[in-house]
């Protein structure tokens, strides 16, 4: 096997797209059936999880708190090509998760996102919509409230470096 | 290579490195090259050496002996790369282009291997001494590396330290980890072991050792669970037993 065709299947084996075969090499059947392939995914994930959690803490906390977090950082690892700096990784991370299906991770990480751009010295207003009462989301992630409900009025989410603490509440009714 | 890396360096750690090298030999060391990837280096890597190159007089610059990319997907880790000639031609060549670009001696490191080992035309040393022969590059042994493939797959390490060109290293890297499914890794999160010092003391008084730095690897992630206190202590046990 030539160096491109090794690494190439490794990278598929790594992101769970080989399909093992009775054609694959013997190489890359005893890479598959090996304890060091499960350690080599662990030390990915481990990695991506660590980072992630540190520079989005917030929505980190959040998905853990829905016991989300592993399979969300396993799935986007797997579809998306992942940035070795966190400061790419985490801002794509969050703007992976702003296309979930969960509505209130959506708000989670739009609104993390646009506090981190913020914080990093935007000087550019955002606004983020939901249905979700903001400090009810606040209280379940970092206290022992319950999951938010839904609420039938709009909540806009302010952020902007011209507020007190970055951001503000403004209710749509 | 499309890496989707950094794309400068902020000015106020170049300052600060600087600043340090008024005082201080500077050597620099990377993790981004990915000099193994057969579709070519990070080219990005390359332009943010390119600006340490020109705004400090850094000694030695050194990178590892993998691959962390295939066509500009990042695998999340590092992997270590079959030992061929097709490897070692492929090395070479990138080495030497190295070494031309930046006039400053290009050291390589050894990692430690976690996917099974690939039928391979060379051992490890017979590696490494290849690719230095055929370019001039140096070494930097991680020793810590080397306990975890002696570990892991049985690597005789002690042979491989009577094999390799001594005189090609510059660096040793010594360093702690972790212990995962029986596999030990090199996390760089703790105090170094005293098999590691151990073997280090051996290594630096090999015949002809031409290592001139021994570099205490720490990831920042390990800070806060290590301590300040614990990590200056451990700065100062290490200082004395190397710097006497």
């Amino acid at each position: 096997m030539d160096l491109k065709t090794l690494q190439l299947k490794l990278l598929d084996i790594l992101k769970e797209k080989h399909i093992p075969s009775d054609e694959d090499e013997k190489y890359i059947k005893d890479v598959l059936s090996s304890k060091n392939l499960t350690v080599l995914k662990d030390i990915i994930y481990f990695w991506r999880s660590d980072e992630l959690a540190r520079y989005c803490n917030f929505t980190s906390a959040y998905l853990k708190k829905i016991n989300a977090f592993d399979d969300k950082v396993k799935e986007y690892y797997r579809v998306h090509n992942t940035s070795g700096y966190i400061e790419v990784l985490g801002k794509e991370f969050l703007n992976y998760l702003k296309s979930d299906i969960d509505k209130l991770t959506v708000f989670v990480a739009g609104f993390e996102l646009s506090m981190i751009e913020v914080n990093s010295g935007s000087e550019n207003d955002f606004f983020i919509e939901t249905c979700y009462e903001p400090s009810d989301v606040f209280n379940f992630v970092y206290s022992d409230s319950e999951y938010p409900s839904e609420k039938k009025e709009k909540f806009i989410v302010r952020v902007s470096s011209e507020l007190e603490n970055n951001f503000t509440v403004i209710n749509t009714n | 290579m499309n890496d989707g890396i950094k794309k400068f360096i902020p000015r106020e750690t170049l300052d600060e490195i600087k600043e340090l090298s008024r005082y201080k030999k500077i050597v620099v060391h990377g993790v981004g090259l990915s000099i193994g990837s057969y579709d070519g280096y990070s080219e990005e890597y390359l332009r943010l050496l390119d600006t340490l190159y020109e705004e400090i007089n850094f000694e030695w610059h050194s990178e590892h002996l993998g691959y962390i990319m295939v066509e500009g997907k990042t695998l999340g880790t590092m992997i270590s790369l079959p030992r061929t000639d097709e490897t070692v031609d492929m090395i070479s060549e990138r080495v030497l282009k190295i070494i031309k670009r930046y006039d400053r001696e290009f050291l390589l490191e050894n990692i430690i291997r976690i996917v099974p080992d690939y039928d391979s035309d060379y051992s490890e040393s017979e590696f490494m001494n290849k690719i230095s022969s055929n370019t001039g590059c140096g070494f930097i042994l991680d020793v810590y590396n080397l306990q975890c493939d002696e570990h892991n797959h049985g690597f005789d390490l002690h042979k491989y330290l009577s094999e390799i060109d001594i005189s090609k290293a510059r660096e040793i890297h010594i360093a702690n980890g972790t212990v995962e499914d029986g596999f030990m890794l090199d996390a760089h999160c703790d105090t170094v072991m005293d098999s590691t010092i151990e073997l280090t003391k051996q290594i630096l008084v090999m015949k002809n050792c031409g290592v001139k730095l021994v570099n205490y690897e720490l990831l920042d992630e390990a800070i806060p669970a290590m301590g300040e206190e614990a990590i200056a202590d451990e700065y100062k046990r290490l200082s004395q037993i190397f710097c006497a």
